[in-house]
């Protein structure tokens, strides 16, 4: 009895000293600016841990996640970034949702070798910091020209209007390589025009738009501001389609455009009911969960997380050098679909292209990512 | 010899190793905090000669801040950093002819001072001549917000939106520290002459101090002209500290936290911006607990709430309007060394 007592003993010991826990480290804004999509993230983490849908446990160690707030300015970033790598310890990062923190902190980061996963950060300059900085999503020069070869091929659109917010990097890098994707697969953009974030009044772009009246409107803005101009569009008799990018899908779009925003059309990585496998699971507990459909922020959030677990699984180490170079070869089916990551960080996806029809949104095509690897050959990238 | 310059001579020694050690072999974490105060500390400096001292109330020290953090970064920049960065509307000339090596940084943050000041010329002229009070606010409030639109959109300078990446982080302990001295020094000297005196003659009653005589106008503009010089030698640390910029880095926030910092540290005491410079930058992360034992997010509400207990309690800040002296320091010593004596014995 006593030996069996001792073994115990040295056994429990044992697995104490060895389970030590894997930290990463979620680097998120909570507050300022991207708050929303900071918590989305943290909702969709937890509840996916919980409800064990991803594992929490990795080479026998318990995974670990410790949460700091990014307050979405790259100074805050860049402090937290440093103490989660120095006092912390952790051995990834996930974060932050948008990409000026995330470059306050890429530097950092780089310098310190501990990958950083950015869910949601789109700028291309974000992973061209260094080898250490990957996102889950596509970039703005995937999307806008799968946009641009949907406008023309899809609505056979010969000419095109875009309106821009000048105050958001995604916005402008969206706007400008789906004009020149376009002008280069033989369409003409006929007018290009800006906007800010926070703006109500879209009279005078409209204005210019039914001047030259184009084919088709590209507006790859947030919801707020597509749906205020779809209204403003639609009272003033402008017919046109409309397409956007994946800022529009959040439910906020119908409730504020209501009817106006019927027929909108978006590029975007996913769409519920295509979900399979993992995916699928994903969708199903989290309505049971939360009561609502997932959102798209705390998926790719959920993305992160996993691409790390199977980097330290495949590395078969938890050291930061290991998983980086892990990440680097990452194939893997995710929430939002099948995610092959590149050596410079930017992972190749498929697109999905949604429409709003009676007030929800509904699949309306599949864009596979050779294609839009064939686009940014024809535009001679 | 006085024993005060003994002291603050000694004082600087110490700094000056203090800094030599720190940037060799400080924790990084602790290091990037003190790097952060010293920058707040110096563009707060500025800030409580033109708000504390004269009693102007300028909004507008982000703005001066972005302008010196973006020709900072222009002039730093390396050369293959400009060919890759600016993806869509390639970098103007003259910019994308040179870069300077790290021997021109000091250079570059001059440079980005004196943009700063030509720009307080700029708003400072008709604003100071005409408006007081709130209107000066609103004045270079919209000034702030102006050159914040104008950065989103001359993207062959400032690559709009999207931002600078790869800037060579030379800010370290010694360059933050060394502006923060030296512009520290000009500021008391400021506030010590008959200069300073004209300045807070015109906080106490602007028509006043103009039938004494003051050319109340000049004097404003002046302190104004100072005032902007810090907070755009502050911007090009910053940017060159965190290795990017954007417009967002400089919005109205960093004004804000700076009118926390100067109030705090007691309106127009120099003394209290480089306290409250420094406190201001360690709170954040002294309230980090907050965060992970509640809820993310919830230290800025802790932090609001000692804002608001300061306000209530301590109405004058930290220094009022009083400023650090070796006296003060001596007295208290003193005082401190009977007490124990009288303890002891």
């Amino acid at each position: 009895m006593k030996f069996r007592l001792a073994v115990l003993a040295v056994a429990a010991l044992g697995v104490l000293g060895l389970a030590q826990p894997i930290k990463i480290g979620c680097l998120l804004e909570f507050t300022g600016g991207c708050a929303a999509y900071g918590q989305m993230a943290r909702d969709a983490l937890e509840f996916a841990r919980a409800v064990g849908i991803v594992p929490t446990e990795v080479l026998g160690r318990p995974i670990e996640l410790v949460y700091f707030d990014a307050r979405t300015e790259p100074t805050e970033a860049a402090t937290g970034a440093t103490r989660l790598i120095q006092v912390e310890k952790v051995v990834a990062i996930i974060g932050t949702m948008c990409s000026g923190p995330f470059l306050g902190a890429a530097e950092i980061v780089q310098a310190a070798g501990v990958p950083m996963i950015g869910p949601t950060t789109t700028n291309p300059l974000t992973t061209q910091v260094g080898d250490y900085l990957f996102r889950a999503c596509f970039t703005d020069d995937d999307q806008g020209p799968v946009a641009a070869d949907l406008a023309l091929s899809f609505f056979g659109a010969k000419t095109a209007a875009v309106v821009i917010d000048v105050a958001q990097a995604y916005c402008v890098g969206l706007g400008k390589y789906f004009i020149e994707a376009f002008e280069a697969l033989g369409g003409k953009v006929v007018a290009t025009l800006y906007c800010r974030t926070g703006d109500v009044d879209y009279t005078a772009q409209l204005t210019e738009i039914m001047r030259v009246n184009p084919d088709i409107i590209y507006t790859p803005n947030y919801y707020t501001e597509v749906a205020l101009m779809a209204r403003q569009a639609r009272d003033l008799g402008l017919t046109q389609p409309i397409l956007g990018a994946d800022g529009l899908y959040a439910p906020e779009l119908i409730e504020i455009g209501g009817a106006a925003v019927e027929g909108i059309h978006f590029t975007t990585f996913w769409h519920p009911d295509l979900a399979t496998g993992i995916a699928l699971r994903y969708v199903e507990e989290y309505r049971k969960y939360f009561g609502r459909d997932p959102d798209a922020f705390g998926a790719l959030a959920v993305d992160c997380y996993l691409l790390i677990v199977d980097a330290i699984q495949r590395a078969g180490s938890a050291d930061p050098k290991a998983i980086k170079e892990a990440l680097q070869t990452a194939d893997l089916e995710v929430i939002t679909g099948r995610t092959i990551m590149t050596p410079q960080g930017d992972p190749i996806k498929d697109f999905v292209f949604l429409k709003v029809e009676n007030g929800q949104f509904v699949y309306a095509t599949m864009i596979p990512a050779a294609r839009a690897a064939e686009i940014k050959k024809l535009m001679g990238k | 010899m006085r024993p005060n310059r003994v002291l603050t001579g000694l004082f600087l020694l110490g700094l000056a190793l203090f800094v030599w050690w720190g940037d060799a072999h400080l924790d990084r974490f602790v290091w990037r905090i003190l790097n952060f105060g010293a920058i707040y500390a110096l563009a707060a400096v500025g800030y409580t000669v033109i708000n504390g001292v004269t009693g102007q109330f300028s909004l507008g020290p982000h703005g001066f801040m972005l302008l010196g953090g973006y020709l900072t970064t222009l002039f730093m920049l390396p050369m293959h950093q400009k060919r890759v960065v600016w993806l869509f509307t390639p970098l103007s000339w003259p910019f994308n002819q040179f870069t300077l090596p790290y021997s021109g940084f000091i250079l570059a943050l001059i440079a980005g001072g004196i943009l700063a000041v030509l720009a307080s010329l700029v708003v400072g002229i008709p604003a100071l001549r005409a408006l007081r009070g709130d209107y000066l606010a609103i004045a270079t409030f919209g000034f702030g917000e102006i050159l914040y639109v104008l950065a989103c959109n001359f993207m062959g300078l400032t690559n709009g939106p999207m931002g600078i990446k790869g800037i060579p982080p030379y800010t370290n302990l010694a360059w933050s520290f060394g502006a923060l001295v030296v512009l520290t020094y000009a500021a008391v000297r400021l506030k010590n002459s008959s200069f300073g005196r004209a300045l807070r003659a015109i906080r106490e009653d602007e028509l006043a101090a103009e039938s004494m005589g003051i050319n109340v106008f000049r004097h404003k503009l002046l302190a104004f002209m100072f005032s902007a010089f810090c907070a755009g030698v502050a911007g090009g640390l910053m940017a060159t500290l965190i290795g990017t910029i954007t417009p967002d880095l400089f919005r109205f926030f960093m004004t804000f936290y700076l009118l926390m910092i100067i109030v705090f540290g007691g309106l127009g005491s120099i003394s209290g911006a480089v306290v409250g410079g420094f406190i201001f930058a360690a709170i954040f992360e002294a309230l980090r607990f907050v965060d992970t034992a509640v809820v993310p997010g919830m230290r800025m509400v802790v932090f609001a709430i000692l804002l608001i207990l300061t306000m209530l309690f301590f109405r004058r800040g930290l220094f009022g309007r009083e400023e650090f002296t070796w006296d003060w320091v001596l007295r208290g010593a003193q005082r401190a060394w009977r007490w124990a004596w009288a303890k002891m014995s």
